[in-house]
C-alpha cells in the first residue's frame, strides 16, 4: 500500500508540470497521434494493392496493429523513467537513488510518467476498434479477459526491453541505441502476422525475445485463427505470460546491473 | 556509531583499444589495470561526535563516503554504521543516515522546494507534527521560506544547499554525511551553514562526517580530524594536535640572484629545488623567520623572498611523512 | 574569384570538423548499422508474402522493390530529416543558435557545410557497408549504363539539399513558436509518406500518387530511386531533375527568408 500511494503522488507530481504549458501539451499529443497514422496509412496503401498478406485481410492486420500500438505506447507512458535513464545516469544521479530507503527498480519506475503518449495510444486503439467493427469476433468474458491480460503482458514485455536497456548502461552507453531494434523496430515487425518471416527470425522473435506473444499469438486466439495457422493451441494460450516473465527476468538483469555499478562506482 | 576496520576499495581501469578494430575487440575482451582507492583504513565515530575527513583531491575520501552510505561495496574490510552495514541493509542504513553531496543535490530538479520536502515526507513516512515541527525549525535557521515555492533548478547554489541539507535531516538521521557543503559558497553562506550543522549537532546528538577541502569549516565545527592521503588514513587525532602542526611549520620561498652549488642552511630543510628558486621548511620553534632570512641574505644573493603558511595539502604531506604522527584513534583523549 | 576560394576553404573545413567530431563513436555505428538491417529484413521479409500472392506483373518487381528499400536504408541517415541532426539543426530546436552567430560567416551556408560534413560521414560508415553488405545477401539490382549511375549520382546530391533546405525550413519556425514538436511532427508524418519511404509511389493508387507528383517530397526518396531502377528514362530524366532543381531553389529562397526574418526578431528581442 505503502508503494502503490507514493506512486500515485508521483505519477499526480507528474503529471501536473507536463500540463503546466496546456498548449504545447495539445500540440504534442496529435503530433504523436499523427505521426503514428501514417505507419498505419501505409499497410493500407499496400493492402489496397495485393489485397491479402499471407492469408490476413486488412482488418485483421490492423487488428495486430491496434493490439501492439496500445502496449508499446501504455509502455512508454509508464516506463519512461528506463527509457531516459541513460540521461540520468550520466548526470550521476544514480547515487541518489541508493541513498533512499526505496528500492532502486521502483524509484526508477517511478521517478517519470509521460502523459504525452495518450496520442498514441488513442490512435492505436481507434485503430483496433474499426478493426473489430469490420471482423466478425464473438466476443465472450473469456476472450475479454485474455485480451486485458494480453494487453498488459505486452505492456510489460515492451517496458522489460527498456529496462534491458537502462541496465546496459551500468556497464556503457554507446551501443545503448540497438535497443531500438526490439522496441521501435518490435512495432514495426509486430503489425504484421509472423507467418511471413522466415523460421530463424519467427523463433527468434518468439523464445527469446517474446515479441511474437504480445499480438500475434493473441489475435490467433482471438480471431479464430489457431488452426489455419498450425500453432500449438497449449501455446496460444500460454502466450500472454510470456511478456510478465520477460519482465521478471529483465529485473534479475537489473539487479545485476545495480551490484555491478556499486562495486565500480560507475 | 560507525565502525570502519580496514576497509578497502579497488577499480578496476579498463584501457580502451585504439582503431575501429580496437573498438571492436573492447566488447569482449578488455585489459584492466587496478587502482586502489582506499587502502585499510580503520577508525570509529561515537554518538554525537562532528569528524572532519580530510584529503587531498582523489585521497578516496568520496569512495568512503559512498560506502558508508551503500553506494559502492567494499572490496575487503568491514563497515557498520548504526549497527547496519550499509551495502547489505542499504535501505534500512538509508533510513537511519542523512546524506548531503556539495557537488549535486537529491531532490527533485524540476519539483518547488515544498512539494520534494513533501515526498520525503511520504517516502520516510515522517509523522505530520515531526515533519511540522523539523520544518519550523529549519526555516527559522536557514530562512527557507524565502525559496520554498521555487523550483530546486532555479535554486542559487547557496539556496540549494540550505534545502539540501534541511532535506537530509527531515527524517530526523542518526548519522550525518556532508560531502563538501561550502564547495563554492560565499563567507556569509558558509558560516550559516556551519552555525546550522553545530547547532542540530549539539541539540540532536546528531553524528556528522564531513568532508572538505577547506579548512575554517574544519577549525568551526570539529573537534576531531581523520586525514587520509594515497588512499591511507595517516592522521587520526584532534584537530587540536594538527594545529600544532600547522603553526610550527612554516615555508619559504626563494628566488636566488645566480644559481647556487649548496644552499643549505641550518635548521632549515630544503624541501624543493629548481634553477634558482628554492623552498625550505622550517620551524619557527628552532629558528625565527627574521633569523633564517637573516641567514640567507648574508650568504646569497636573492631576487625575492617569501615565507608561506602550508596549506592542506602540504600539510598532509608532513604528516605523511612522518608516520609517529599515527595515532589510532581509540588513544586520542 | 579567390575570395570565393577562400570562402570556399572555410566551409570546407567546418564540414571536415562535422565529419571527424562523428568518427569517435564507432560503436555506436556499428549498433545503428545493426539497426538498419534489421528493418531492411524486416521490409524484405513483409513485400516477399505480398508478392507471393500475386501472378499479375506489377509496375515494380520483387528484386526492383527490395533494391529500392536497400537504396532507402543507404541514403536516408544521409538526410537530416530522417537521420540524426547536426548540432546546428538541434541549436536552433533547443534556442542556443544565438550562439552560432557570433561566428563571422553566412549561417546558411555553415549550416549546409556542417550537414554536408554528417551526411559523407553516414555515406561512408553506415550507406556503403549497407550496399556491400546487401549486395551479398540479396538480389540488388545494380545498372548497367554509366549515364543511369551519374544522373542517379546528380539527382542523389539535389535530394540531400533539399532535405537540408526543408529542415532548415520546419526549425527556423522555432523562431516564432517556442515549441516546434507540433509543427515538426505533422510534417514529418506527410514527408515521409509523400516521399514514396514508405512505400513507392508507383505501387500507390491512381489519385494519391498524382497528389505525390504535384508535391516537392518525392524528390527526396522515389526520384532519385526511380532513375537508379530505369523507371524514369530519356527526356524524363531531365524533367525530374528540374523539378528538384526548382524545389531546392524554392526551399532555399524560403529557409533564407525565414532565417533572415527570425534573426532579426531575434536581435530585437535580445535572444
Amino acid at each position: 500500500m505503502y508503494h502503490l500511494s507514493l506512486y500515485f503522488h508521483f505519477v499526480k507530481l507528474r503529471i501536473r508540470s507536463q500540463m503546466e504549458y496546456r498548449l504545447s501539451f495539445v500540440f504534442d499529443v496529435f503530433a504523436q497521434a499523427s505521426i503514428s497514422v501514417i505507419d498505419f496509412f501505409m499497410i493500407a496503401l499496400l493492402f489496397n494493392r495485393f489485397k491479402e498478406l499471407a492469408g490476413w485481410s486488412l482488418w485483421e492486420v490492423g487488428f495486430l496493429y491496434g493490439m501492439i500500438g496500445v502496449c508499446f505506447a501504455l509502455a512508454e507512458m509508464f516506463g519512461r523513467g528506463f527509457d531516459v535513464f541513460q540521461r540520468n545516469i550520466v548526470r550521476g544521479d544514480f547515487d541518489t537513488v541508493l541513498i533512499r530507503p526505496l528500492g532502486t527498480f521502483f524509484q526508477v519506475f517511478s521517478h517519470e510518467f509521460l502523459l504525452r503518449r495518450l496520442g498514441r495510444i488513442a490512435q492505436a486503439l481507434v485503430v483496433f476498434l474499426i478493426a473489430n467493427s469490420q471482423l466478425t469476433v464473438t466476443w465472450s468474458i473469456t476472450k475479454v479477459g485474455y485480451l486485458l491480460i494480453s494487453l498488459v503482458s505486452g505492456t510489460c514485455f515492451f517496458i522489460g526491453l527498456f529496462v534491458i536497456g537502462a541496465t546496459s548502461c551500468f556497464w556503457t552507453v554507446q551501443s545503448i541505441e540497438i535497443i531500438n531494434i526490439f522496441t521501435n523496430g518490435g512495432v514495426f515487425m509486430g503489425s504484421y502476422p509472423f507467418s511471413i518471416y522466415r523460421w530463424w527470425f519467427r523463433h527468434f522473435f518468439t523464445f527469446i525475445v517474446p515479441l511474437a506473444c504480445v499480438n500475434y499469438f493473441p489475435s490467433l486466439f482471438l480471431l479464430g485463427k489457431i488452426e489455419l495457422s498450425g500453432t500449438s493451441p497449449i501455446g496460444v494460450q500460454l502466450a500472454p505470460f510470456a511478456g510478465f516473465l520477460f519482465l521478471g527476468v529483465t529485473m534479475l538483469f537489473w539487479r545485476w546491473g545495480v551490484l555491478h555499478y556499486q562495486s565500480t562506482g560507475h | 556509531m560507525i565502525e570502519v576496520e580496514n576497509l578497502s576499495k579497488i577499480f578496476k581501469v579498463y584501457h580502451h583499444r585504439k582503431g575501429f578494430f580496437g573498438s571492436f575487440v573492447n566488447l569482449f575482451s578488455r585489459k584492466h589495470h587496478v587502482v586502489q582507492a582506499v587502502d585499510e583504513v580503520s577508525f570509529t565515530v561515537k554518538r554525537g561526535e562532528i569528524v572532519g575527513y580530510l584529503g587531498p583531491n582523489g585521497a578516496g575520501k568520496s569512495t568512503t563516503i559512498k560506502m558508508l552510505t551503500g553506494i559502492l561495496v567494499p572490496t575487503s574490510g568491514s563497515v557498520t554504521v548504526n549497527g547496519y552495514i550499509p551495502h547489505r541493509q542499504r535501505k534500512e542504513n538509508a533510513k537511519h543516515i542523512g546524506v548531503v553531496f556539495g557537488q549535486r543535490s537529491h531532490l527533485w530538479f524540476d519539483l518547488p522546494v515544498q512539494e520534494s520536502f513533501e515526498l520525503l515526507q511520504r517516502i520516510y513516512r515522517i509523522p505530520e507534527t515531526r515533519y511540522r515541527y523539523n520544518l519550523e525549525i529549519f526555516d527559522e535557521l536557514l530562512n527557507l521560506g524565502d525559496f520554498f515555492q521555487t523550483p530546486v533548478r532555479q535554486l542559487s547554489l547557496g539556496q540549494r544547499m540550505r534545502a539540501d541539507i534541511a532535506a537530509a535531516l527531515l527524517h530526523n538521521p542518526d548519522v550525518l554525511f556532508l560531502d563538501e557543503p561550502t564547495i563554492g559558497l560565499d563567507v556569509v553562506a558558509k558560516a550559516r551553514i556551519r552555525q546550522f550543522i553545530q547547532k542540530i549537532n549539539a541539540e540532536r546528538q546528531v553524528t556528522v562526517v564531513l568532508t572538505t577541502h577547506d579548512l575554517d569549516d574544519v577549525e568551526k565545527l570539529c573537534k576531531r580530524v581523520i586525514l587520509i592521503d594515497n588512499a591511507r588514513l595517516c592522521f587520526d587525532g584532534e584537530l587540536a594536535t594538527l594545529r600544532r602542526l600547522l603553526s610550527t611549520e612554516r615555508l619559504l620561498s626563494v628566488d636566488y640572484a645566480e644559481v647556487y652549488s649548496d644552499i643549505s642552511i641550518s635548521n632549515a630543510h630544503v624541501i624543493y629545488r629548481e634553477g634558482a628558486r628554492a623552498q625550505y621548511r622550517f620551524s619557527p620553534e628552532e629558528i625565527s623567520t627574521a633569523d633564517l632570512i637573516g641567514a640567507i641574505l648574508q650568504k646569497f644573493k636573492i631576487v625575492d623572498i617569501s615565507v608561506q603558511e602550508p596549506d592542506i595539502e602540504e600539510l598532509i604531506k608532513t604528516v605523511y611523512e612522518d608516520n609517529s604522527l599515527i595515532v589510532p584513534c581509540g588513544e586520542t583523549k | 574569384m579567390k575570395s570565393l576560394y577562400l570562402a570556399f576553404q572555410v566551409y570546407l573545413a567546418f564540414a571536415k570538423k562535422s565529419f571527424q567530431r562523428r568518427m569517435q563513436y564507432r560503436v555506436a555505428n556499428l549498433a545503428g548499422l545493426t539497426t538498419n538491417f534489421f528493418f531492411l529484413l524486416v521490409h524484405i521479409f513483409v513485400y516477399t508474402a505480398f508478392y507471393a500472392a500475386r501472378t499479375t506483373p506489377q509496375p515494380l518487381n520483387l528484386d526492383e522493390i527490395i533494391t529500392y528499400f536497400v537504396l532507402c536504408q543507404v541514403s536516408f541517415m544521409l538526410m537530416p530529416f530522417w537521420g540524426t541532426r547536426s548540432e546546428v539543426t538541434s541549436a536552433i530546436k533547443d534556442g542556443s543558435v544565438a550562439l552560432q552567430l557570433t561566428k563571422p560567416v553566412d549561417f546558411q551556408t555553415y549550416w549546409f557545410a556542417d550537414e554536408c560534413g554528417r551526411a559523407f560521414y553516414y555515406l561512408l560508415m553506415r550507406g556503403l557497408p549497407t550496399f556491400l553488405i546487401s549486395i551479398l545477401f540479396f538480389k540488388v539490382t545494380i545498372p548497367h549504363q554509366p549515364t543511369v549511375l551519374m544522373a542517379f549520382a546528380v539527382s542523389m546530391t539535389f535530394a540531400i539539399f533539399m532535405s537540408n533546405a526543408i529542415t532548415i525550413t520546419i526549425f527556423s519556425s522555432g523562431f516564432w513558436t517556442l515549441d516546434t514538436t507540433g509543427i515538426s511532427g505533422m510534417s514529418y508524418s506527410i514527408i515521409t509518406l509523400f516521399s514514396g519511404m514508405l512505400v513507392p509511389i508507383a505501387l500507390w493508387p491512381e489519385g494519391l500518387a498524382h497528389v505525390a507528383r504535384w508535391l516537392p517530397f518525392e524528390g527526396l526518396i522515389d526520384i532519385p530511386f526511380s532513375i537508379y531502377l530505369g523507371k524514369i528514362t530519356g527526356v524524363e530524366v531531365w524533367i525530374a531533375i528540374g523539378k528538384q532543381m526548382v524545389w531546392n531553389l524554392f526551399f532555399i529562397g524560403l529557409g533564407r527568408f525565414l532565417l533572415t526574418r527570425g534573426f532579426s526578431r531575434l536581435v530585437i528581442q535580445g535572444g
